[in-house]
């Protein structure tokens, strides 16, 4: 029991790291992170809702119709993501201005919704939680570990701090468009190679094993062992 | 039948979901209004140093100028600051302004423009210490139009801070004003009038006004406007006596008055395009200057600044006036204003030269003041002196 809960919680911040293995979240992961200070706001902004929604999505699993399931889930995350949005503009104004319009486009965060269609709809509440506070916390490392390259040696600073030493060295294009792109492309690299190594899920594979959510995938049939079964059968 | 339960699922998530927003927003939303008053106030304490809260003052209430957007007053009751939307050179200038308990300017500062030249960062907080009695523009070099839509926002808060303390201002534009007064001289509606160019002298009156469709005209004599009817007889009911006869006066040179061309002597500037005797024994001279136009280096339209001069005899500007110019709009455009040219009715060949150049446009006014030297030349030359 205690083993898989660890596993629920480990799987979102390696295994299954949201940002840089199911590359979901692009959006904001790009947008933010030009500095450590927004990155980790959004982080944990994006880790409160996803928790919190995982949790209230499980617990009505049963009383929500599948029918309208996608309004439902949409419903409680705006909910969230708006209750979120005015405690931050009432207690703490100058993250809120930093977010700017990326806070509101959590409720479209295709991290959130995604983890309440594959996990909080088929599982318990505590296991939702888990879930959603390991989706998080690798959402909040991506980030952070995206920031940080960054920031630091884009920008020459850290947290806002400049860094005398990184002043001389920085790399401009880092901190701006094409510096994100650049940064997460390898960011992505590096860890597929590690988790190969490692005996995780390898990428070149298109069956159902290497999907990143095979764990809790429930679907009968894969289109992609259907693809190649037809190739087979050729 | 298989539709009611999500439906009502999805309308009891919606309601559940709007009360718990509704009472986070009652939490927060008090303390957001307190932080975007804060935030506000810091605003308005950039031109009201000192300041301490302010409320909104309800503009539906007053009648200010048409250019004031917004006023807030301090609460302690130590002044006011007003918002304004004044028209610069090629964009809106939104400039605020702060006025203490005295009627003092406070501080000035542009918030959004889009000006060419960015010189409205000069004249931010160039007025202060400045009241309505005493007010006196801050024109900058080449930043005609954003120094006017600068001033107009400036005397507007002043305009509206006196207006908000209880006292009355005339809001009209000076045309305006000056079309009202004559037609209430004369007891028409809706009439135009524009000043005649006085060719001959008007005792004791300072211009005449004429309307087309109109066969009359109004005199103003001192401050009083009196209206004559195209019989030459002052109509205007209660006016003295010897403001109605010097009305008459004028109105009778007027109406006598017939231009003779002069010919030039061979010897006279070809800058002098036409000359003529009045009735009076006056003289009018048209006279084209050599303004930037022609020695301008950059973008000179290559063409003259026109302009009509009348003299008495002996040698006195009666009136000047503009009638052409092609030069840089917003900077030697002002040699066409009767602001600039009226500065020369009365000047002689010894005093012209004491009518400033204007700062930016020193090319078209030393030209302009040139061609009023040419007039008094022209004058010496038709009366037998030599030409220069």
């Amino acid at each position: 029991m205690k083993n898989n809960k660890l596993a629920i919680l480990l799987r979102g911040i390696i295994t299954e790291n949201p940002v840089l293995i199911l590359i979901l979240g692009t959006c904001p992961t790009l947008a933010v992170t030009g500095n450590v200070t927004s990155a980790l706001s959004m982080g944990i902004a994006a880790t409160v809702v996803l928790i919190c929604s995982n949790i209230v999505i499980s617990a009505l699993r049963k009383v929500i119709p599948d029918t309208v399931r996608v309004p439902c889930y949409i419903v409680i995350i705006a909910t969230f993501v708006t209750a979120v949005q005015m405690l931050l503009q009432a207690f703490l104004p100058p993250i809120y201005e930093m977010l700017g319009v990326y806070l509101a486009l959590i409720v479209v965060n295709c991290v959130i919704l995604g983890r309440a269609e594959m996990f909080a709809r088929k599982n318990t509440v505590l296991d939702s939680a888990f879930d959603g506070l390991g989706m998080g916390l690798g959402f909040v490392l991506a980030l952070f570990l995206m920031a940080f390259i960054r920031e630091v040696f884009g920008a020459g600073s850290f947290m806002g701090i400049e860094l005398g030493f990184m002043q001389m060295f920085k790399i401009p294009v880092l901190a701006q468009s094409p510096g994100g792109f650049l940064v997460y492309g390898i960011l992505i690299a590096i860890m597929n190679k590690l988790t190969e190594k490692k005996g995780g899920v390898k990428k070149k594979s298109f069956s159902c094993e290497g999907c990143p959510s095979a764990s809790v995938c429930t679907a009968k049939t894969c289109l992609n062992n259907e693809k190649k079964e037809e190739v087979e059968n050729a | 039948m298989k539709n009611i339960k999500p439906t009502i699922v999805l309308s009891a998530i919606c309601m559940t979901v709007a009360l718990i927003l509704s009472a986070i927003n009652m939490i927060t939303a008090p303390i957001i209004e307190k932080q975007r008053q804060e935030a506000a106030n810091g605003a308005l304490l950039v031109v009201f140093p000192g300041g301490g809260e302010f409320e909104d003052v309800d503009l539906s209430k007053v009648t200010l100028p048409s250019i004031v957007t917004a006023a807030w007053k301090e609460t302690s009751g130590k002044g006011y600051v007003f918002r304004m939307n004044a028209t610069g050179y090629q964009s809106d200038l939104v400039i605020m302004c702060g006025i203490d308990a005295e009627g003092k300017i406070t501080g000035s500062k542009y918030l959004e423009s889009k000006e060419t030249y960015g010189k409205e960062n000069d004249l931010d907080n160039a007025y202060n210490g400045q009241t309505l009695d005493a007010f006196k523009p801050v024109m900058i070099a080449g930043a005609t139009k954003t120094s006017t839509g600068y001033k107009d926002a400036v005397e507007a808060a002043l305009q509206s801070f006196v207006i908000m303390s209880g006292g009355t201002v005339d809001l009209r534009d000076p045309a305006q004003i000056l079309n009202d007064n004559c037609n209430a001289a004369f007891g028409t509606e809706g009439l135009t009038f524009t000043k005649w160019f006085a060719v001959e002298v008007l005792e004791g009156v300072s211009a005449l006004y004429t309307a087309e469709g109109n066969d009359g005209a109004v005199a103003l004599v001192g401050e009083t406007y009196v209206g004559i009817g195209a019989d030459g007889k002052a109509v205007t009911a209660g006016v003295d006596a010897d403001a109605a006869a010097k009305a008459e006066a004028a109105f009778a040179a007027y109406t006598a008055s017939e231009l003779t061309e002069i010919t030039l002597p061979e010897s006279a500037s070809k800058n002098v395009l036409g000359a003529w005797q009045t009735t009076g024994g006056n003289y009018v001279f048209e006279l084209q200057a050599l303004g930037y136009g022609i020695q301008g280096e950059y973008v000179a339209s290559g063409e003259y600044i026109k302009l009509k001069v009348a003299l008495t005899a002996d040698g006195k500007i009666i009136s000047t006036l503009t009638t052409y110019e092609n030069e840089t709009e917003g900077i030697g455009d002002v040699c066409a204003t009767p602001d600039y040219y009226e500065q020369f009715n009365g000047m002689t060949i010894d005093t012209y030269k004491d009518v400033p150049n204007v700062s930016g446009a020193t090319v078209t006014t030393a030209a302009y003041k040139s061609a009023i030297k040419l007039a008094f030349t022209t004058l010496d030359l038709i009366k037998g002196g030599a030409a220069e």
